[in-house]
This record gives structure tokens, C-alpha cells and sequence, in this order.
């Protein structure tokens, strides 16, 4: 007989609790059991009888204890430290299209200032349409997504997913504004609209990357200072990918200033990218194992791989026909999307390296960020 | 309703030295809250620890810490993931003769095995309550840390901004949830089911500044009996050394908080970082749009005076 | 005792913030050793040898309490010439027959009188069920030496029979290094004495032996020694087991016994009226000459206006004890189709008891099986998810047993007193009603009762005597016709037949019939009309003795806390030292006076001197504080009492793989109770396939049997798979890793289980060789949510012959890894008769 595997129902009743216990005499209380904590103040253990304390000497027991959270750390952690996020496939996709949304908020308030309104005015739709499913993939992450609408309960700037819910709702209705604006024909309007929301885009495309470094574990929040523009870099560079494939897809020919700008910007901006990572990796130390390691590792050097190959497409086959460059687009879209997955999973990698979140609390490890 | 009259910080100070390991305390908080058994397996290298960690359902945990010669405490590290240990201490003496058992026996004399009944700190400095855009997470009349069930959304953001792993997401239930210091309980005038339940006052509850004189006082007296490893974790400390700006509920340790599965050093992530991240992405935001747009500006597009042409011309088509 | 005490343990906690120091011997470093401030690895088994060398150690450095001993001890008696000791019989004492594997104990004997134990010979009935009982008697006038010269002297005895426990030899035997050794033994001097007292607190690691009597007989020569008996601090408390396990004997479940350990009566000539039996168990001399009120009350209580004097007091139809029926002859008559049926109210012996495979086999002949308890558990499902079930051994269709398993109210569902070590009860009112058709024991009895009485009411059979007379007559309560526990108390406590006024303690029992009480010992629980054992009003702390908090529950007898309580202060009456004052002689006052209710004649002066020919508690001296013997004096030396021998002697388990280093000679205890069958085949001793000592033990996470723990998955998630701890060594040799699937072997059974490799197990050195030991929590059954191999499948049965209790704490095995092959007690199969 083999032994059965040990599954237990609920002892009582419902998960995530509290929520069940209720008085069974409305406004009665628990008999037998002393106000106002008495109970609590009882002790057979630490009352005068016994050799339990004595004076406190204050800056011993200070010292006492920076004796045992300085300096070296043990041989042994004995995990778990800290839990990674719980966030499943739907988040770094989310990061992604916001980021496409928010880098085609840029490209359309550069069309605009370049004059090409057309341009501009398609852009916004790709930044709409990227934006679309953001709030659908947030909500489906949620473990109560029915509950979605108390995120807007309140506006907390000190919570970046907060600012980034109210950001994204407000990117949400100025680029849906500014396009309804280009649809019904009011040029002026969308491009003022456009304007602001590029401005906001500026927050959504980074926010995310705040919102991973102000956690506590360590490959992110030791990232703290260069997941922002990193991140904004992806967006940036993305949403111009998507932007140049949907320019071209609408028509607009081969040489268009627009096109050959977008295709700076791509370049540009993955480059900014690989060059802000690699630097990352570098004061990360040790952390960056994270993103080395396991199935993060594979998906960010796949990132990486398919971002070079992007560039080097563009940068040596210059003359190369359109395709070529349309191919290099896909490899940055892709090799963005690649990055988001990467970093998400790096940060489940590096909260369950106990050792890893440990050190980096101590300070011990090598890579201590600068603050 | 009598709501207790006192509304002055309440806490919790787990002493180690006393904990018995009996893990009363994780079940009477079960008891109390509703919480469902985990069910689950023999968990390796885990000594009489199978819970592992504080979960969604799981709001008090007690650890096991063997410390034993010869391994000299080489419990390996328990990979959290779970994945099984080959046997323990595997750089034991393989050739039988040359072990002296009995010397081996007298060395045991500093043989420890420590039980630390592990809960949510409700840090001054919370990353939960910081991080959650719901408001789910608030601070109570009691200064403790609460999650208000019916409100949190399951955004999951408050688990990796506590740098203690103490707050999940029910996998069935969608919500958050951690220790609520009995809030329910503590209306009433009553002490939290776990340190009500505990037999030798491991758990000792009440106003936080008594707690953290008494707990001084303990440590003073360990000291004094020679156990000069004794520390606090979370209380205590000179200013600008606090952990997460003090620990509501703190505990007395012996060994370093490594081997505990806790952070030396923690705070508020958000305290700690969120504005220099936000200025430096929005910075790079701005960048970013200006470095669009420079790269609109370089030749190749319609000349310059061509573009400021249509510029006066007035936003044309 | 942090591990299956842990609310007990919170006093230990306490001591220890008052400095006083912690030693735990156990051959595991468990809970307990966490909190200890030292940890000693013994050989399971091999408690008296490590006893027995302190015992020496304390006689050799001349450490003992000389006082006390003196004074307060039978030291200075002389024993009979025909005892001959371990040491001139190469492990035996005088008078073992080998054929019967018996003592006959009359060879022990103080010189020039004979005496019995204050419990009378009534738990030797496994064996000696035949006897004459006769507790707290002496007859003739004993001899004694002050001077301790006499070579015959108990003293002398002692120090001759613990000669060869020396610290090396206990180093061979209990594989403890000599300076452990030596540490405990500085440490236990160095806290005994007139200031300080030193307390042995044991439970089942001590009980569960063919020696386990013996074990405790040693701890209390050496407590008696150093003076740490009758003293606050001191005493050998023995840790129970069940809420209330302590109440089952008072009040007991034994077979036995009556209520407040009168003895059962025997078939034999002796015990055929109320007059021999009296003669025969009671005493001229000490406490027990009382006897007789004690019976002729609770035959009162039993039988009411239907007992009298003419009758005496239907006496003559309490059923008579025929032999051994204690838990095993009972499951091997099952075995064997002698049995019809059996009620098992509130335990789990497919699971608990040893050789449960056994166990499992002898529930399935019999005919009817009716099973209370608060869940379905093992003992009433064997039929059709045993091991033997599984295995096709038995078929479910062949099992004829009909089960009725009866819903029982849990211990808050039902309101009654605990009664626990302290000899403490403590009354529980009923917090809730118990759900759907569950009831309580009393409920069932009492409803059981009726329906029997009714079916006899007309009978005029003389031998329905006693149940056509029964008083009962309890009265019912509510929808459910619940009878009150409290109603019971007041039975308990006693009244007088003429007004039924409650009587206030068993000094007002009569022995003509104007009384009736259910327990002696428990008289007065109810005095003054008061259930005193509900009382809740702590002492007060600051006050001297404060702590003794009298008024807090009620502990028989009289409410004393402390038994032997004169010991506490020196022969004139004077407390031994201020410290450790507690019950004294009061000059001014001319009576007995302290903190707590001395266990003496109040007024019985200290200087007071019994003649020879005095009889019952004349016959105690003022300065002889233990009472219920018949000398007065605590006994170093047990010339009565202990059927195998007058002297703890180590022996090895029946099953070991070590030799008796200590007596080549003898191996196991020669009284040993052991069945050899077919069906309880034993590892023989020193079986190379055998290596391993196994011991098992309990988890704070689960109750005994697991009916309780493994059925709530707040407990069962907490130990959620049946283990065995064993050391990184074995577990090397073996391949066995940590987590990983192992298999445990006996003669009877192979378990499964995952492993605990685990530096807490540590091999020791054991005649020079390295042995190991395995250990096995034992609360897994096959049935429920939380399903595992039981460690008793394992067992064989075998008992200690003083009270039947079965060898679980140190056997033989061996192991392997990875998982068994069959099912657990295949080995068995076809071996049932
Ligand atoms: N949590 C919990 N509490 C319980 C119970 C329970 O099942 N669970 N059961 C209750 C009952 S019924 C009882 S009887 C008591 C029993 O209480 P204990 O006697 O404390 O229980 P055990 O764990 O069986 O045995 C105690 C120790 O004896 C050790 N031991 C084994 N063999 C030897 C030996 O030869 N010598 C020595 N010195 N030690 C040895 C074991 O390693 C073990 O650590 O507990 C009661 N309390
Ligand atoms: N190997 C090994 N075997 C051992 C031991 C050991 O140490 N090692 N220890 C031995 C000891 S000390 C003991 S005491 C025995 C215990 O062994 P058992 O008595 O056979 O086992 P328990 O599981 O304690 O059974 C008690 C049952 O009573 C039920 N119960 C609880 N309350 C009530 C109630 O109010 N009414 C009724 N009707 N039922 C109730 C519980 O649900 C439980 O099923 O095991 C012995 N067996
Ligand atoms: S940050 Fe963690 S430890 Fe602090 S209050 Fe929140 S959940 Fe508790
Ligand atoms: S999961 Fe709930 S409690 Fe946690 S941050 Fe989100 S809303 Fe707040
Ligand atoms: S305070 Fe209450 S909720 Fe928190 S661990 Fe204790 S029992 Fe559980
Ligand atoms: S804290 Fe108290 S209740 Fe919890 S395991 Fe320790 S001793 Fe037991
Ligand atoms: S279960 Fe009851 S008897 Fe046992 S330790 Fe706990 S409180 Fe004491
Ligand atoms: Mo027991």
C-alpha cells in the first residue's frame, strides 16, 4: 500500500480570515476573562519571585544587540528570510504593454513636435491599443479581482502601485481623449491631450521599475536607482518598435523621416538599455546571479541576445532592405517583453536565495548598492 | 461592545530563552482566526518544523534551530524551496574508529536547540502598510499592523515589500492576510489568543514600553548569567539603528538573526528607497521623451526650417 | 516533559529562573533536553544501572542525609539470615524457583517479623494472585543496628549490592562517559542536604520496562537517601499520563482493585467473608488498621439498605479475582476464541498497545466489540483497513466481529473532576453541550445500568444478588437524562446512612454500617457541603508557604499536598532548616502545624515512643513519618511489595543486543512476564540481526494513540507523517536520508517511515562497541486523515511483573532504506492459532 498523500481540509472555516468570528450574544463579552489585558499582565515567570530581569542597562543591550546585526554573518541562514511576489505571467506582460503604451505616448509627442500630425495621430492609437489590455492583465493578476476599483480608493504617492494604478488610469483617459479628439477630428485637442499624456507616459513607462525596487528583495530594491530608467528604456524603445511596425503596416513609405527617427530611437534607446543593465549587473556584484540564474537567466540573456541581434541588424546591414529592419523591430518587441519576464522572474530568483537576502540586509554582500 | 480604554501601543515580546517549541501558539492562533490546516508531508532537513514559513494561513510559526556538535551547528540551510537535504551534517567522521564516541558525548555539552515562535513584527516602519494601494493595510488604535479583509484586493504588492516574509496571498482565498495582533480580541480587552495559549510566557503581551523595560531587564540579567549572546531583535536599539523604526513585536534572540531565517538589517523598503527611485525614473522618463524627440531632430527629417515653417503655419496636417 | 508536560513544564521554567539546575536523562536529545542545562545520552533500558551507581556514589562518599536516614529509614533494620543477595547468587536473590520464574519473598524478610508493603501485595496478583495480601503488616519485633555495623544491616545490604555500580561499569553499560557520570552525582549531593532538596520527575521512559517498577524503587532509595522525600522540592513525582489517568487509579479501571486501592477480593480460602479479608489486607499497626471502615463504606455506598451486618454487607458477592486479567492475558484469551466480547471506552489498542498486530488479530475473534470514543478510530475500523485486512490475511467477510461504535462527549462536554500527579482534583464544570447522540461515560453507565437492572429486576437467583441490589438510583437531568457528575462527587465523598449528612473526611467512616462512602481516599472532597475540589483561589506569594495554595482544588487524602509531610522537619519536630520549612511540631501549641495539612496524628508528639505491642496508629513513633507502613519508616530496603527482588537490580530488556554486564549470569529479569507463542515471537537476545536499540516516545504535536491529534489537521499538519529519529552515522551506513523512506524490522512487523537523520540521536559507546538507537514516536495508525505505520505493530508482548506494564520503551530491531516490502505484520501471517 502506498502511503497517502497527506491532504487536509480546513479545520474550521474560511481562508484569509479574519473574518468569521463573530459574538454569539451581540455585545457580550467573554466571561470569565479579566478587562483591559489583565489576563495578559499575569505571569508565573517574570514576576518578582523569580530571577527573571533585572535593572536594564540600556547601552548593553544596545550594543548587545548591534554586536549580533554587525559585522559577519553566519555560516547558516536558516530560510526563508522573505517571500517573492506572487505575481504570475500577467505582470510583466502588463509592464510591457503599459511600456508600449507609454513609449508611443513619447513617440506621438515627438511626431507632433516634428510635425507629423499623421504620425502622431497613429501612434496614439498604438498606444491606446497597447494600453487597452494594461488594466485587464492588472486586474487578472489580483487575487480578488472583483475588488479592483478599491485601488482607487485612495491615492497614496508614498505606495508606487498606487501612483502607478492612478497613473495608468489617467494615461488610460487622456490617450483614449486624445484619440477620441483625433477621431472626431479635433487636431488641436488630441495633440494638447497627447502632450499631457506623454508627460504621464513619463511616469508610466518607469513606475514599474520603481514599483519592483522599493520591495525588499534584493536583486530589485539593489537595482533601486537604475530599474526606472532601465525600464523606461524598454518602454521607450518598444513603443517606438511598435510604433515604426504600425507606421509601416498604415502605409507610410520606406525613408519617411518619421520611420528612419523611430528607428533611431529603437536603436538608441536598447542601447541605453543594455549599457544601464550592464552597468546594473556590475554594482549588483553576487545579486546579479539572480539574473544569471535558472529560468530568469535564460530568459534575460535571451532578451539580451535578441535586443543585440536587433542591433546589430541595424547598425551592420545598414542597406539592408526594410524586412530587415522590420525583423530588428520584432527582436527589440520581443526582446523587450523577454526583459520584462526576466526581471519579474530574477526577483523570485533572488527573494528565495536566502543567503542572497540575508547578505544584502547585513550589508555584507558584495553588492551593497550606493544610496 | 466594551472597547478597551487603553489605546496605547500594544506589542509582543518572544522570548526565546523560554520557548519550549511546543507550538501552542500556532495553533491557538489558527483556533482563534479560522485558519485552515496546510496539510503537507515531512518536511526534510526541517527538524520538527513542517510549516516552514508564516503564510496566508499560518499567522504564528515556530521555528527549530539545531545547533549540535559535531555538525557545530551545520543544519544546512533549508533552499526555500523545499527541495529535499541530502542527509544532514554530511561532513560527519566516516570512518567509525576514529570517532570517540564518548568524547563526542561530552562535547554535546554546548548542544542547543533553539525554537523561536516566529509572527508578523508590526514594524513603526511598515513595507506592507506602505506598499498596499488599497488602504487594506492599516495602523490600528493599538499602533499594531492590520489587514482589513474585506478591502484588500490581492494586489500581492505588500508581500515582497515586508523584508521579513511574513505577509502572503491565500492561493484559494485571493487575499492577504498575516497576523492581525487579534484585533478582534484586543477591542475587547482581551490578550491574543496565541500568547494566552503559551505555558511558559515565551509570548509575553502588553503595552509596548513595559514590554521593552522588561525585555531589557532580561537581557540584562542573561548577561549577568553569562549568556552574553543574548540580544534583542527589534527593540532597544539607539536611535537611527532601529529595525524598521522598531518592531512592535520583538523578540529575544541568542544566536544571530540569520539563523532565524531573519534580516540583520530591515526597513520600510519604501522608506528606504522610493523617492530616489521615483526621481531617478521620472528623470529617466524626461530623458526619455527628450531623447525621442532629438532623435526626431536629427537631419534626415524635413529641414529645420522647413519644420519651423509648419510650425507657424500652425499645427498643418 | 517539555514534550508531553509542556503545561507541567512551565513550574520546571520557573525553578530554573530561580536558579535551580535542570539534568535530563533520555536517550534522546528532545524538547526537554533543549531546556536543560544538561542533556545525558542513556542506553534505553538501562536506568538502574545509572540509578544504581548513584546509589553507590552517595553510600561511597558518605554524601547521604545521615538524619533522615537514620531516623526516617529502615537502614538500621536487620533482614532475616535466609536472604541472600544478587552478589553470593550471581544475579539472583534467595528464594527464585526457576520452573515458575517466581520469588518466594518470605526469604527476604526483616529478622524476627515479617511485613508488608503499604500497598500490600494487591498489584501482584499477575502473579501471586493466590496470596494473602496484607498491606502495612508486621508481625513479630524487628531487629535493628543504629551503629549501621551489623553486616545484616538494610544499610550494609545496600552498600553491598550496589558495590559493582561503578562509575566505569556504568560507563560500559548506559555508554554515559564517567565525568557525565560524576557531574549528575556532585549535582545531586551538592542539592540534597538540609537546605536544598532535589525532585526526580519521570514518566514512561522509567515505567515501560520488565524493570519499570524497579526503576522507580531505585529512585526512591536514592531520594530517601538523601533525605529528599516527605520535603518541599523533593519527591519522585511521577508525570501521568491521561487527563485523570491518576483518578483511574484511585477510582480505578484496574482490574484489581476497588475504589481507594482496597484490594479485589481473591477466590482464594482467605477472602471469603468480610472478616478474612479484612484480616488478610488490612493491618494492626499504621494506618492501614483502618481497614476495615473503608470496606464496610463502600459496600454501603455500593449495596445501600441491602448491606448489612447479617449479610456482611455483601460482601461475599463481589465478584473474586481468579488471576491475571490484565490487558494482555485478555487479548490473548480473545486470541485464543475465549473471549466474547469487550468494551472499549476511550482507547485505541489496534494502535496503542503493544503488538498491536496482536492487538488487531484478538479484536477480530471476538463476537461483539462495542467502542466509545469521540471518533472513528482504528479500533473500530480494523475490520476493514487493517494491515492484516490488506494483506488478505483476514478478509473482512471472515470477521465476525459486530462493531458498535458509540459517539462519546469529550471532557468540555461533560462536567467532572481530573485528578492529576499531585494527587490534585480539580472539578471542570461542562462548557458545552456535547453535539448529536454523543453522551458521556456517566450517561452510558448509567443507562447500561438500568437496562441490566430491569432485565434482572425479578430475578431471585441468589448469584443477581448483586446486581438486583445495585443502588442506582442517580437522577436524571434534561432532555438528554443526563445524571450529574456532581451527584457522583457527593457519593465519592461519603455520607452517613441515618440523615445523609455528608461526611467531612474519612476519619468519621465507620466499619458498622452507619456510613457509606465510594473512595476513602477521596473523602472529604465534599466536606462541608462544598465541592472543594472546584475551589480556584491561588495562595498568596508573598505570604511564607503561600505557594502551597491550599485552597485551590483538593488533593487526597485530607487535602494534603505533600505526602509524608513530617518528614519535612527532624525527628523533634523542628523544621531540617528554615528554607525548607513545612510542616513542624508546635511546642506552645502541643499539635502538628505548617503550610500544608500534616501527614500526621496532630498531636502526636515527636518524642513520642510506640510500644512493642502496640497496635494501629499507636503503633507509629512520634518521629516515624511514613505512616502508612508498618514500620513507620521509608524503606531503602523492600522486604515486601516488589516481586523481584528487595534491591533494584539492573537487568537487560528482554530484548537487547547488549549482554548483562553487570550479572553475566542473568539477562533479563527473572520474573519477567513473557508469552511465548507462535504468534509472539520474540527477537532473541543478542540476534546479530538485531543490532539496534529502539525506543519510542510521544511528540508534543500528538496524543498517544493519534484518535485525538491525527483526526484535527491544526495538530496533524504539524507532524504530518510518521518518522524515526536516528543518528547520522547509522543513517550513513544504511543509505538512509534524511525525509526519505525507511523500514523498521522486528520479529513481528516491518513499519515504514520517513527518516529524521538528526545529530539529537547520537550512538553511544556500549561495551566498548559503538551502538546505535533508533527511536519511533508511536501515535500512527492505518486509519483517518492522517494515515502511518504504528510503532507498536513492532513490539512484542511482554510485562513487568510487579503491574503488567508491557516493554515499549526498549526493544531490538533493525532498519533499512527505503520502503517495506509487504504489509506491516506479514511476518506474522499464519501463525494465528
Ligand atoms: N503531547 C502529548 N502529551 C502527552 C501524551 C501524548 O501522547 N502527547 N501522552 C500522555 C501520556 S498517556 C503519558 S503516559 C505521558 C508520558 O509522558 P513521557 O513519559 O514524557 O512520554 P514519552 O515520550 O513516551 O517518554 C519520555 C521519554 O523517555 C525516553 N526514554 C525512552 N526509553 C528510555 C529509557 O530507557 N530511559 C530513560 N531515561 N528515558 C527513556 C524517550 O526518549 C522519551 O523522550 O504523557 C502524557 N502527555
Ligand atoms: N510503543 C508505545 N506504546 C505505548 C506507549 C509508549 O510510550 N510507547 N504508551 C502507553 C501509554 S502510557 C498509554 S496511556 C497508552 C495509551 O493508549 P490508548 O489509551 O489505547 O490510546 P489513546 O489514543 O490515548 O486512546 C484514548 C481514546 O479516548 C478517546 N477519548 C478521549 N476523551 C474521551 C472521553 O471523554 N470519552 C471516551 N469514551 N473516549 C474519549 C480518544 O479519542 C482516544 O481515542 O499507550 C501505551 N502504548
Ligand atoms: S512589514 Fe511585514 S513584519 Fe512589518 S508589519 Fe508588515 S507584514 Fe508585519
Ligand atoms: S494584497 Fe491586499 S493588503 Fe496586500 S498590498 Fe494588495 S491590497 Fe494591500
Ligand atoms: S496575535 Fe492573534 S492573530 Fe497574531 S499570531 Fe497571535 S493569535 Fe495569531
Ligand atoms: S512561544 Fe510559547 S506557545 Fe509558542 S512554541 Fe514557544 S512555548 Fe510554545
Ligand atoms: S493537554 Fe492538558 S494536561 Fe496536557 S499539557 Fe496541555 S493542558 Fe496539560
Ligand atoms: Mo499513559
Amino acid at each position: 500500500m502506498s502511503q497517502k498523500r497527506l491532504k487536509l481540509v480546513p479545520a474550521l472555516g474560511t481562508r484569509g480570515g479574519p473574518a468569521r468570528w463573530r459574538r454569539e450574544r451581540e455585545g457580550a463579552s467573554v466571561e470569565a476573562h479579566e478587562q483591559g489585558f489583565k489576563d495578559g499582565a499575569w505571569s508565573f515567570l517574570y514576576g518578582e519571585d523569580t530571577e527573571y530581569a533585572t535593572t536594564a542597562r540600556d547601552d548593553e543591550v544596545a550594543k548587545a544587540s548591534r554586536r549580533a546585526r554587525t559585522g559577519a554573518p553566519p555560516d547558516v541562514v536558516q530560510g526563508p528570510v522573505m517571500k517573492p511576489a506572487v505575481w504570475t505571467w500577467e505582470v510583466p506582460l502588463y509592464f510591457w504593454t503599459g511600456g508600449i503604451a507609454a513609449g508611443s505616448g513619447f513617440v506621438a509627442l515627438a511626431c507632433d513636435l516634428a510635425g507629423d500630425s499623421a504620425s502622431a495621430a497613429t501612434a496614439r492609437k498604438v498606444s491606446l491599443a497597447a494600453l487597452a489590455p494594461s488594466p485587464v492583465l492588472l486586474i487578472a493578476d489580483l487575487g480578488r479581482p472583483a475588488r479592483f476599483l478599491n485601488m482607487l480608493r485612495i491615492f497614496k504617492p508614498r505606495s508606487p502601485m498606487s501612483m502607478g494604478v492612478w497613473c495608468l488610469t489617467l494615461f488610460g483617459n487622456l490617450i483614449a481623449a486624445a484619440v477620441g479628439a483625433d477621431l472626431l477630428g479635433k487636431h488641436r485637442e488630441a495633440r494638447a491631450i497627447g502632450a499631457v499624456a506623454a508627460v504621464v507616459g513619463g511616469y508610466l513607462g518607469s513606475y514599474t521599475g520603481v514599483l519592483l525596487g522599493s520591495t525588499a528583495v534584493p536583486v530589485w530594491s539593489r537595482s533601486r536607482l537604475f530599474l526606472g530608467p532601465i525600464f523606461v528604456s524598454t518602454a521607450t524603445g518598444t513603443g517606438a518598435a511598435a510604433c515604426r511596425l504600425a507606421l509601416v503596416a498604415t502605409g507610410v513609405p520606406e525613408g519617411h523621416p518619421t520611420r528612419l527617427a523611430l528607428g533611431r530611437v529603437e536603436t538608441g534607446a536598447i542601447a541605453a538599455e543594455l549599457a544601464l543593465s550592464t552597468i546594473n549587473e556590475r554594482q549588483l556584484g553576487r545579486l546579479s546571479a539572480a539574473l544569471h540564474e535558472g529560468g530568469a537567466g535564460t530568459t534575460f540573456s535571451a532578451a539580451k541576445w535578441s535586443v543585440r541581434a536587433g542591433l546589430a541588424l541595424r547598425l551592420l546591414r545598414r542597406r539592408g532592405g526594410p524586412v530587415t529592419h522590420h525583423v530588428a523591430s520584432c527582436l527589440y518587441l520581443g526582446g523587450g517583453l523577454a526583459f520584462r519576464y526576466a526581471w519579474v522572474a530574477a526577483g523570485r530568483h533572488s527573494a528565495k536565495d536566502d543567503r542572497a537576502v540575508a547578505d544584502t540586509a547585513r550589508g555584507t554582500g558584495e553588492g551593497k548598492a550606493e544610496q | 461592545m466594551s472597547k478597551a480604554a487603553v489605546s496605547e501601543r500594544l506589542g509582543f515580546f518572544t522570548d526565546t530563552t523560554v520557548c519550549i517549541g511546543c507550538k501552542a501558539c500556532e495553533v491557538a492562533c489558527k483556533q482563534w482566526n479560522d485558519l485552515p490546516s496546510d496539510g503537507g508531508e515531512l518536511r526534510a532537513g526541517g527538524s520538527y518544523d513542517n510549516t516552514k514559513e508564516l503564510s496566508a494561513s499560518t499567522w504564528r510559526h515556530v521555528r527549530f534551530v539545531e545547533l549540535l556538535e559535531p555538525g557545530g551547528g551545520n543544519m544546512p540551510s533549508l533552499p526555500a524551496g523545499g527541495s529535499p537535504l541530502p542527509a544532514a551534517t554530511p561532513e560527519l567522521p566516516s570512518g567509525h574508529d576514529d570517532v570517540d564516541l564518548l568524547e563526542w558525548a561530552e562535547s554535546a555539552g554546548g548542544d542547543r536547540w533553539l525554537f523561536m515562535s516566529d509572527v508578523c513584527k508590526h514594524c513603526t516602519n511598515a513595507g506592507c502598510l506602505d506598499a498596499c494601494p488599497t488602504g487594506a493595510i492599516f495602523r490600528s488604535e493599538f499602533d499594531t499592523v492590520v489587514v482589513q479583509a474585506d478591502v484588500c484586493n490581492g494586489c500581492g504588492y505588500c508581500i515582497p515589500s515586508c523584508p521579513f516574509g511574513v505577509i502572503d496571498r491565500d492561493h484559494e482565498d485571493g487575499r492577504a492576510a498575516k497576523c492581525t495582533l487579534c484585533y478582534d480580541r484586543l477591542q475587547d480587552g482581551l490578550e491574543p489568543a496565541c500568547a494566552k495559549s503559551c505555558p511558559t510566557d515565551s509570548i509575553q503581551f502588553g503595552p509596548y514600553d513595559q514590554l521593552v523595560e522588561r525585555a531589557k531587564g532580561r537581557v540584562t540579567a542573561l548577561h549577568q548569567r553569562g549568556i552574553d549572546t543574548a540580544y534583542l531583535y527589534g527593540a532597544g536599539d539607539t536611535q537611527g539603528e532601529e529595525l524598521a523604526g522598531g518592531l512592535g513585536a520583538f523578540f529575544l534572540l541568542t544566536e544571530r538573526p540569520e539563523r532565524y531565517g531573519l534580516p540583520a538589517q530591515a526597513d520600510s523598503p519604501i522608506k528606504e528607497g522610493v523617492r530616489q527611485a521615483t526621481l531617478a525614473a521620472m528623470a529617466a522618463g524626461l530623458v526619455a521623451a527628450a531623447g525621442v524627440a532629438a532623435a526626431f531632430a536629427v537631419p534626415g527629417r524635413p529641414s529645420r526650417a522647413n519644420q519651423l515653417a509648419s510650425r507657424l503655419r500652425g499645427w498643418p496636417r | 516533559m517539555a514534550e508531553a508536560h509542556p503545561v507541567g513544564f512551565r513550574w520546571v521554567m520557573k525553578a530554573k529562573e530561580r536558579g535551580a539546575k535542570i539534568i535530563h536523562v533520555d536517550p534522546r536529545y528532545s524538547r526537554t533536553s533543549a531546556m536543560a542545562d544538561k542533556h545525558v545520552p542513556i542506553r534505553a533500558g538501562t536506568d538502574i544501572a545509572f540509578l544504581g551507581g548513584l546509589i553507590r556514589y552517595v553510600l561511597d562518599t558518605e554524601s547521604y542525609f545521615k538524619e533522615y536516614v537514620l531516623n526516617y529509614t529502615n537502614a538500621a533494620t536487620l533482614i532475616s539470615e535466609e536472604f541472600a543477595d544478587t552478589e553470593d547468587l550471581g544475579g539472583l536473590f534467595s528464594g527464585y524457583a526457576p520452573d515458575t520464574g517466581t520469588y518466594d519473598r518470605s526469604k527476604w524478610m526483616y529478622e524476627g517479623g515479617e511485613v508488608a508493603s503499604a500497598a500490600g501485595q494487591r498489584e501482584h496478583t499477575t502473579q501471586a494472585f493466590d496470596e494473602k495480601t496484607g498491606a502495612g503488616m508486621m508481625t513479630g519485633n524487628v531487629r535493628s543496628d543504629e551503629s549501621l555495623e551489623h553486616p545484616r544491616t538494610v544499610f550494609r545490604l545496600l552498600m553491598k549490592h550496589y558495590a559493582r555500580y561503578t562509575p566505569e561499569m556504568v560507563e560500559r553499560v548506559c555508554g554515559i562517559s564517567k565525568e557525565d557520570f560524576l557531574e549528575v552525582a556532585r549535582a545531586l549531593v551538592a542539592n540534597s542536604g538540609r537546605e536544598r532538596t532535589t525532585a526526580f520527575c519521570y514518566a514512561v521512559g522509567w515505567t515501560q520496562h520488565t524493570v519499570g517498577a524497579q526503576m522507580i524503587r531505585a529512585a526512591s532509595v536514592l531520594q530517601l537517601l538523601l533525605g529528599n522525600i516527605g520535603r518541599p522540592g523533593g519527591g519522585i513525582l511521577a508525570l501521568r499520563g491521561h487527563a485523570s489517568i491518576q483518578g483511574s487509579t484511585d477510582i480505578p479501571t484496574l482490574y484489581d482493585l476497588m475504589p481507594g486501592y482496597l484490594p479485589m477480593p481473591k477466590v482464594s480460602e482467605n477472602d471469603q467473608n468480610l472478616h478474612e479479608y479484612c484480616e488478610g489486607s488490612g493491618a494492626k499497626r499504621g494506618w492501614w488498621s483502618n481497614f476495615d471502615k473503608y470496606i464496610v463504606s463502600l459496600l454501603k455506598a455500593w449495596f445501600g439498605d441491602a448491606a448489612t451486618e447479617e449479610n456482611d454487607y455483601g460482601f461475599s458477592y463481589l465478584p473474586k479475582l481468579s488471576g491475571n486479567h490484565s490487558h494482555f492475558p485478555t487479548m490473548l484469551r480473545a486470541m485464543d476464541g475465549g473471549l466474547q466480547g469487550l468494551f472499549v471506552m476511550g482507547q485505541n489498542p489496534a494502535v496503542g498497545s503493544q503488538h498491536a498486530g496482536l492487538q488487531r488479530r484478538a479484536l477480530a475473534s471476538l463476537k461483539w466489540l462495542v467502542v466509545r470514543d469521540l471518533s472513528e478510530l482504528e479500533t473500530a475500523t480494523f475490520w476493514r483497513d487493517a494491515p492484516e485486512v490488506r494483506s488478505g490475511e483476514l478478509k473482512t467477510e471472515d470477521i465476525q466481529t459486530e462493531v458498535f461504535l458509540m459517539p462519546a462527549a469529550s471532557h468540555i462536554e461533560k462536567e467532572g473532576t481530573f485528578t492529576n500527579t499531585q494527587r490534585l482534583l480539580q472539578w471542570r464544570d461542562k462548557a458545552l453541550e456535547p453535539p448529536g447522540d454523543c453522551r458521556s461515560e456517566l450517561w452510558f453507565m448509567h443507562h447500561l445500568g438500568k437496562r441490566v437492572k430491569a432485565h434482572y429486576e425479578k430475578s431471585i437467583r441468589e448469584r443477581d444478588w448483586p446486581i438486583v441490589n445495585l443502588t442506582w438510583n442517580l437522577e436524571e437531568h434534561g432532555e438528554t437524562e443526563e445524571p450529574s457528575g456532581d451527584e457522583v462527587l457527593r457519593e465519592v465523598n461519603g455520607k452517613t446512612i441515618a440523615d445523609g449528612e455528608l461526611v467531612s473526611g474519612f476519619t468519621d467512616l465507620k466499619n458498622d454500617g452507619s456510613t457509606a462512602c465510594g473512595c476513602w481516599i477521596y473523602s472529604g472532597v465534599y466536606k462541608d457541603g462544598v465541592n472543594q475540589a472546584r475551589r480556584r483561589k491561588a495562595g498568596d506569594l508573598d505570604a511564607p508557604g503561600g505557594w502551597v495554595s491550599p485552597e485551590w482544588g483538593w488533593a487526597w487524602p485530607a487535602n494534603r499536598r505533600i505526602l509524608y509531610n513530617r518528614a519535612s522537619a527532624d525527628p523533634q519536630g523542628r523544621p531540617w532548616s528554615e528554607r525548607k520549612r513545612y510542616v513542624w511540631w508546635d511546642e506552645k501549641e502541643g499539635k502538628w502545624t505548617g503550610y500544608d495539612v500534616p501527614d500526621f496524628p496532630v498531636d502526636k508528639e515527636p518524642g513520642y515512643v510506640a510500644p512493642d505491642d502496640a497496635e494501629g496508629m499507636d503503633a507509629i513513633s512520634g518521629s516515624d513519618p511514613f505512616i502508612m507502613m508498618a514500620d513507620g519508616r521509608g524503606w531503602l530496603y523492600s522486604p515486601s511489595g516488589m516481586l523481584d527482588g528487595p534491591m533494584p537490580t539492573h537487568y537487560e530488556p528482554v530484548e537487547s543486543p547488549v549482554d548483562n554486564l553487570l550479572y553475566p549470569e542473568v539477562r533479563a529479569n527473572p520474573t519477567t512476564l513473557s508469552w511465548n507463542r507462535p504468534d509472539n515471537p520474540y527477537n532473541v537476545a543478542g540476534d546479530p540481526r538485531y543490532p539496534l536499540v529502539a525506543t519510542t516516545f510521544r511528540l508534543t504535536e500528538h496524543h498517544t494513540a493519534g484518535a485525538m491529534s491525527r483526526n484535527l489537521p491544526w495538530l496533524a499538519e504539524l507532524q504530518p507523517e510518521m518518522f524515526v529519529e536516528i543518528d547520522p552515522i547509522l543513517a550513513g551506513d544504511r543509505g538512509i536520508e534524511d525525509g526519505a523512506w525507511m523500514t523498521v524490522m522486528t520479529e513481528r512487523a516491518e513499519i515504514e517511515a520517513k527518516a529524521r537523520v538528526t545529530d539529537r540521536m547520537r550512538p553511544l559507546k556500549v561495551e566498548g562497541r559503538m551502538l546505535h538507537q533508533v527511536a519511533l514516536p508511536w501515535h500512527w495508525g492505518f486509519s483517518g486523515p492522517s494515515p502511518g505505520d504504528s510503532a507498536n505493530d513492532l513490539g512484542a508482548l511482554s510485562s513487568d511483573p510487579n503491574v503488567s506494564i508491557q516493554e515499549s520503551k526498549a526493544f531490538s530491531c533493525d532498519v533499512r532504506a527505503g520502503r517495506r516490502k509487504g504489509e506491516t505484520t506479514e511476518r506474522l501471517s499464519g501463525v494465528r492459532p
